[in-house]
């Protein structure tokens, strides 16, 4: 039986809030701490990734409503 | 230095999806996931560390030679990679494409491997070790990492991804899982070959016989199972191929092209290699192209 805890709608976009976060502490990382813009050409695949994830959510939120 | 910059992170956000697994899949669904991402992650390490040892971890968290910070970096990133990969085709008619899925996972982690590469040389997360490979220098690899490597990842993540399915998700489509496992053994060779490649000091030749042998074979299967197949199986095959293939063989060998015009003189057989590497891709797409019109006249 699952807890209540996870009843809430919040577990459910976990993983995108993860990779979201990842993807701004890897952001940040190279541009402040190392002061290497120019590695963040390798990040644009990353980049599509959550556009792509974020509006996969928003549509379904759409659809659901 | 910065190794806590990786390490707390990663523990809050294995936590995470941890907890997401448990509310999402259930707990028996959970252990069995994270426990196979485990053993797989570590039978990876440990065969990449006792016969290809190219790369070493840093810290103090290790067995053996073995990095479990590397170990659990694997785990997490194929749960990411799954759960990219059933979101964005929930509700669509690719939900149950057994190849489209690993296609889009795949992608995922060649973006993760992007990242995590090119920043983990800066942050001394780990290194490439210059004594096995001296060719690898700033000149000729992405900010420090190796072209090959996204292709290592690209493909420990398609068999993860593919033997996963195969395995715990009672996915019984035997062509999708014949095909899976006839592109794991392409994909291994296409590495082998291309390990060479990146390990010769006179990399034409080879990167010649890499483009061709290799990608004459994809398009031979290609066309053996599109005599045979069902359609929707063939787009699978045909965007895996799109995602995979392009990121992989055409990308790479045409960013060393630039570096070796740019840096060092231009290489004949490199640029043979480049056109034939866009003529086949070109091919690939009228291929992938024609089938969608075919589709979408048919939905009309």
């Amino acid at each position: 039986m699952k807890s209540r805890i996870f009843e809430n709608k919040f577990w459910k976009i976990v993983p995108f809030l993860v990779i979201f976060s990842f993807t701004i502490e890897m952001t940040l990382i190279v541009t402040i701490l190392l002061g290497l813009p120019q590695l963040l050409i390798a990040f644009i695949p990353l980049y599509l990734s959550n556009v792509l994830l974020l509006i996969k959510i928003l549509s379904r939120k759409e659809n659901s409503e | 230095m910065f190794e806590i910059l990786l390490i707390v992170p990663l523990t809050i956000f294995f936590i995470f999806i941890i907890l997401h697994s448990l509310s999402d899949k259930g707990a028996k669904k959970t252990l069995i996931f994270f426990g196979y991402a485990l053993i797989f992650s570590f039978i990876r390490e440990l065969i990449i560390g006792t016969f290809a040892p190219l790369y070493e971890g840093s810290g103090s968290f290790k067995i053996g030679n073995i990095s479990l910070v590397i170990v659990l970096g694997w785990v997490f990133t194929f749960y990411l990679a799954k759960y990219f990969s059933q979101l964005i085709t929930e509700n669509t008619k690719f939900h149950n494409a057994l190849l489209i899925r690993v296609a889009l996972g795949t992608f995922f982690v060649v973006g993760i491997s992007l990242v995590m590469e090119t920043s983990a040389i800066q942050l001394e997360w780990w290194r490439w070790r210059s004594e096995v490979l001296p060719f690898i220098t700033l000149e000729n690899s992405l900010f420090g990492a190796p072209y090959f490597v996204f292709v290592g990842w690209g493909i420990t993540g398609f068999v993860f991804l593919c033997t996963y399915s195969i395995l715990f998700e009672r996915e019984r489509n035997f062509k999708s899982i014949s095909f899976s496992i006839l592109l794991i053994g392409l994909m291994l060779l296409n590495f082998l070959i291309g390990n060479f490649f990146i390990l010769n000091p006179t990399p034409a030749l080879i990167i010649l016989i890499h483009s061709i042998v290799v990608q004459t074979l994809i398009i031979f299967f290609l066309f053996l199972y599109y005599k045979s197949i069902e359609r929707h199986l063939f787009l699978s095959i045909g965007l895996f191929i799109a995602a995979i293939w392009i990121t992989c063989s055409m990308i790479i060998p045409m960013i060393n092209v630039i570096h070796n015009v740019l840096v060092h003189s231009i290489y004949f057989g490199l640029l043979i290699s480049l056109f034939t590497c866009i003529i086949f891709e070109i091919y690939i797409f009228h291929g992938i192209i024609s089938i969608l019109k075919q589709d979408f006249n048919e939905l009309k």
